[in-house]
């Protein structure tokens, strides 16, 4: 690639220069973020076991693309980790295997005798608490989705492309 | 008919395992616990975590197959990749990352990979030839966070994310 720089008459040209790397560096992070927000999201539905639930909080919403802007630190980050814990604090869970609470499996009526409902037979559906309404006492544990890791991996191949 | 047994993604995951194992055992790598006494390092496979499992321990297991590149145009051979996530759970807190330099010392040069055949008669040694050399690449190193009420397993955890590459 061959870039051009024009100069206003009279700045240094290692001003010139420090400015537009600055600015090439910055594109290239908010390239590379986005890229790695699509494998995020590549990476959850590809290990997604039930159907999307209707209403509230997805974890793929709340990871976002966000410019940073912070003293010297400038570029784009994905996945807020204080957002993502405020917002699906069950991110962790899907990717280590382990909710933050400690946890591995899934609450049951046992544990909170108002959770009650059911699953639609067959489709994968998620827990739908309205009649006919079951007592649930999950046994299996979450297993690790490693979304994270999904994601880093096949960044790791793209870096080169995505910034010819 | 033909039975198909393991094949390539068994015999990489399989190789890092035994790989590892050789390792802890030639070295007899051991960790003390909180009363002081040395405890083996154990490898185990498996995604799913057992409660049966002996801390300290590593666990390992192929996760995805990133990378599927053509070698050329117009070749059908592959250049592909193979992810495996290395989990290390340890007593102690700092012992899993002196486990994860150990790990990553160990696996920097690569690894042997061997094509493994089932043995009805002892199946815990099944026959093996080699096919190749992985090659590692480092995705990821870090300790996992913290849970608030973690048992044993997550108290002190640290996970390396590998790819391991082959021409086949």
């Amino acid at each position: 690639m061959i870039t051009a720089i024009i100069t206003a008459k009279g700045q240094p040209i290692p001003t010139v220069i420090q400015q537009v790397l600055g600015e090439m560096s910055e594109e290239h992070t908010k390239i590379l973020a986005e890229a790695h927000k699509v494998e995020l999201d590549n990476a959850i539905d590809a290990t997604r076991e039930r159907v999307l639930k209707p209403t509230g909080n997805h974890l793929k919403d709340a990871i976002e693309v966000e410019k940073l802007n912070v003293a010297d630190l400038k570029g784009y980050g994905v996945g807020n980790v204080a957002e993502l814990n405020a917002k699906t604090p069950w991110w962790i869970w899907i990717n280590f295997g382990r909710a933050l609470s400690g946890r591995t499996v899934p609450i049951g009526t046992d544990e909170r005798p108002g959770l009650q409902g059911h699953f639609e037979p067959n489709t994968k559906g998620i827990l739908t608490r309205s009649q006919p309404k079951f007592p649930i006492f999950p046994k299996k544990a979450i297993s690790a989705h490693n979304y994270i890791e999904k994601a880093l991996g096949i960044m790791v191949g793209k870096i080169r492309e995505l910034l010819k | 008919m033909s039975i198909l047994t393991w094949a390539i993604s068994a015999n990489i995951e399989n190789s890092i395992i035994e790989f590892l194992r050789d390792k802890v055992h030639n070295q007899a790598l051991q960790l003390l616990d909180c009363n002081g006494v040395a405890q083996n390092v154990n490898v185990y496979a498996g995604r799913e975590l057992n409660n049966n499992w002996n801390l300290p321990l590593i666990q390992i297991y192929l996760d995805s197959k990133p990378d599927v590149q053509r070698l050329a145009i117009g070749s059908n051979k592959r250049f592909k990749s193979w992810q495996v996530i290395i989990d290390i759970r340890t007593l102690l807190s700092g012992q899993e990352s002196n486990v994860a330099d150990w790990i990553e010392d160990e696996i920097n040069d690569g690894i042997t990979i061997y094509d493994y055949t089932p043995n009805s008669i002892n199946p815990e040694i099944p026959a093996k030839v080699i096919i190749g050399h992985g090659r590692v690449d480092f995705v990821s190193s870090l300790p996992v966070p913290e849970f608030d009420n973690a048992d044993k397993f997550d108290q002190n955890r640290y996970r390396i994310t590998i790819k391991i590459w082959m021409n086949s």
